[in-house]
């Protein structure tokens, strides 16, 4: 085991703590607990390559995530789930990411002559941000604005990792074990003492 | 389509249970009338469905998707909409600022933007008896505007607004603890009962489970159903029936479940807020005789400004906005009409990432070091004017939702006013943020709230509805909800809807007495 996998483990068996003290509320147990301990979702709305090459991308954005997160954005693209509003500029999210995924392939065989997963990390980063500058044209580019294509996939990997129970301990977020609610809440009060009990 | 069935008929019809449909639901079954809310979102049962945690709280936003266009798109969903019985209220902060007197005038002031049909002396009575019926918690008496006391004391500062008193006391900018529409008490309230005092969850924005905050779901709708008022939950409803001869609405048509039912009534107060409101009549060609259905439609300017500090914050403790300044309400060296309040703002985890991403493209290892320092981030918003404009309004898209309904498409653009508004504003809160001692102070521009689009007003040509909330071209029509604003206000909206809620309802009924003797 590596230091990293022992440091996991550890911020584990102390999640698994907390979810189970009355300092969590039921609900919020249920919702923690689901996505501590499902497993990630079947693909069912990308192609192979395409969910492939999203998992690279999401690894160059988010690296050390506790969970598949192309997965899930497989999963609320199948369900035809979103957040209520969408840049009158982009096609609706499926389609766009299938696109984007596309000009990213475009990109990487124009200027590598290669496949993007086969370029080195250096090399990804270097695409991406051009990407994310809207520093790219031709093909897909043409019809797809780059830099909100980038935006919205980066915005939603980061809301899914940053959702993740792990992750938050790790930030040393706490919040959600509140069922007793916060006496201490003004500058530099103890952290979350409570929970240490 | 599946078959309608008809239901007998009741007095009233309320579409939408938020701020401007649940007061004057109760205020209607109060005075005695037959009424029945219907509600596009589920009964939410707080204590036993809400968590604390901004994933699962998903399903309180209104999430069928709406199409932004213009230069300054403003994102709906979280941002702006809620969804359930309650609406809104359900992810509201609470902020229960009142508006000010000039707030009203803003054209005389500045010869931009409209006046509204009405005064602060109207409203004042009704921000009075809400703050009582809400158990608003903040300072008395309140430093800015007409004077005026709370009835609860304000609640406790958390680090956030620590920071942002330290850095403006710096500066000479007067600040107070904001009032809240949540219980530093507990409170008894008739019609309603007890509800307990607010324990600094700091999760306002994605639900309250406790009933500390004061949205419909625990204060208006149980005195409404006190009142014998009807809540009918999942009901989306699409048409109106109308009688060609008088112009007048006689039914409203609904699905639940796919099964169209038709409900008859002899009026319909349209409570959907700034986008459905606009959209069902533009859906419906209705009450538009004025073509502004969907004109004039608004957000608040409202760019926060972050930064890091040494101290502990824990940004998601106690309720967000613990600290206002109305100092900037009519600042003295302003190249704008208008003005905007200051509002300390603490965070939740998933939103500030959300942020982070969004507003500074931060990824990989960068995005993963910024996070970390999560527990020492403060942010400061304002809450700022809108001016309306010709180029701002909301359609109907070609593009159909899962119901086969249009998808509503809103053009949104800042213009010159917003703009030397949005960088007063973020000169003075980096001053504030560098003056408490914050590093890495970086601004998020957002715009906040939807507004107008069925402008109140006296002029038939150029309003959707009369100073009491009557439809000029359908009799029995009112609209209720931040739709008739006619200006943005430089405060916080919900405490103006719900004055103009009861002010409705109040209008409506001494028109139904003067019409019967």
């Amino acid at each position: 085991m590596t230091d990293e996998q022992r440091e996991v483990q550890t911020t584990l068996s102390q999640l698994q703590r907390l979810l189970e003290s009355d300092r969590v509320t039921p609900p919020t147990r249920d919702a923690l607990r689901t996505r501590l301990l499902e497993p990630d979702p079947h693909r069912a709305f990308f192609t192979e390559p395409e969910f492939a090459l999203l998992e690279v991308v999401s690894a160059r954005l988010i690296p050390q995530a506790h969970s598949n997160l192309a997965a899930q954005v497989d999963a609320r693209l199948a369900k035809g789930e979103g957040k209520g509003w969408r840049f009158d500029t982009l096609p609706p999210d499926g389609a766009m990411y299938q696109l984007g995924l596309r000009g990213l392939e475009e990109l990487a065989q124009s200027r590598h002559g290669s496949r993007f997963a086969a370029l080195s990390a250096l090399e990804m980063d270097k695409l991406l941000l051009s990407v994310q500058r809207g520093e790219v044209s031709g093909g897909v580019w043409d019809a797809l604005p780059a830099a909100r294509f980038f935006t919205e996939l980066l915005t939603e990997l980061t809301e899914l990792h940053y959702s993740h129970p792990l992750t938050q301990l790790e930030i040393g977020y706490t919040g959600f074990a509140d069922a007793h609610g916060w006496q201490q809440i003004g500058l530099n009060s103890p952290r979350d003492s409570e929970l240490e009990r | 389509m599946s078959q309608s069935s008809s239901l007998p008929p009741v007095d009233a019809v309320v579409i939408g249970t938020g701020a401007g449909g649940a007061p004057l639901l109760a205020r209607l079954a109060q005075a005695g009338l037959k009424v029945v809310a219907l509600e596009a979102g589920r009964q939410w049962n707080p204590a036993t469905d809400f968590a604390t945690d901004e994933r699962a709280q998903a399903g309180l936003f209104w999430t069928d998707e709406r199409l932004t266009a213009g230069s300054n798109p403003t994102a709906f969903g979280r941002n702006n909409s809620g969804t359930g019985v309650g609406g809104s209220t359900l992810h509201f902060t609470a902020y229960t600022p009142r508006a000010q007197p000039d707030d009203l005038r803003l054209h005389s002031e500045f010869g931009v933007g409209v006046d509204w049909p009405l005064t602060f002396d109207d409203l004042e009575p009704y921000y009075a008896s809400l703050e009582r019926f809400l158990g608003v918690s903040g300072p008395s008496p309140y430093p800015w505007g007409p004077a005026h006391d709370y009835p609860l004391e304000a609640l406790p500062l958390n680090g956030a607004a620590q920071l942002m008193q330290r850095g403006c006391a710096a500066l000479g900018i007067q600040t107070s603890p904001a009032a809240n529409a949540a219980l530093s008490g507990s409170y008894y309230t008739a019609g309603v009962g007890w509800r307990a005092a607010c324990t600094n969850r700091g999760f306002c924005q994605a639900g309250c489970s406790t009933g500390a905050k004061a949205s419909m779901d625990v204060t208006f709708i149980p005195l409404a159903l006190h009142h014998g008022a009807e809540v009918r939950s999942g009901y989306f409803v699409t048409r109106f029936e109308t009688d060609p001869a008088t112009n007048r609405i006689t039914g409203v048509v609904y699905t639940q479940d796919g099964l169209e039912q038709r409900q008859p009534c002899e009026h319909v107060f349209l409570c959907a807020g700034a986008i459905e409101t606009p959209r069902l009549l533009l859906l419906n060609e209705l009450a538009n005789s004025s073509g502004q259905v969907g004109r004039n439609f608004m957000a608040h300017t409202g760019i926060q400004v972050w930064g890091r500090f040494a101290d502990d914050v824990q940004p998601h403790k106690g309720i967000p906005g613990g600290l206002i300044s109305e100092d900037t309400h009519r600042p003295h060296d302003a190249d704008f009409a208008g003005g905007y309040l200051l509002q300390s703002i603490g965070v939740m985890p998933v939103t500030y990432a959300s942020q982070v991403a969004r507003g500074r493209g931060l990824w990989g290892t960068a995005l993963r070091d910024h996070l970390l320092e999560y527990n020492h981030v403060a942010g400061i918003n304002i809450l700022g004017e809108c001016l309306p404009y010709a180029g701002n309004y909301l359609e109907l898209s070609d593009e159909l939702d899962a119901r086969g309904l249009p998808k509503p498409r809103v053009h949104f653009s800042f213009g010159d006013n917003e703009r030397r508004l949005t960088a007063h504003a973020e000169a003075l809160m980096r001053q504030i943020w560098g003056a408490a001692g914050a590093t890495d102070i970086w601004a998020y521009p957002r715009s906040a709230h939807t507004i107008g689009t069925c402008r109140m007003g006296f002029d038939r040509e150029d309003a959707v509805v009369n100073p009491d909330g009557r439809s000029f071209d359908v009799p029995n029509l009112y609209i209720c909800d931040n739709s008739v604003f006619p200006s943005a206000l430089s405060v916080n909206p919900a405490l103006t809807i719900m004055a103009l809620s009861l002010r409705t309802a109040d209008r409506f009924l001494e028109r139904a007495k003067r019409l019967e003797s």
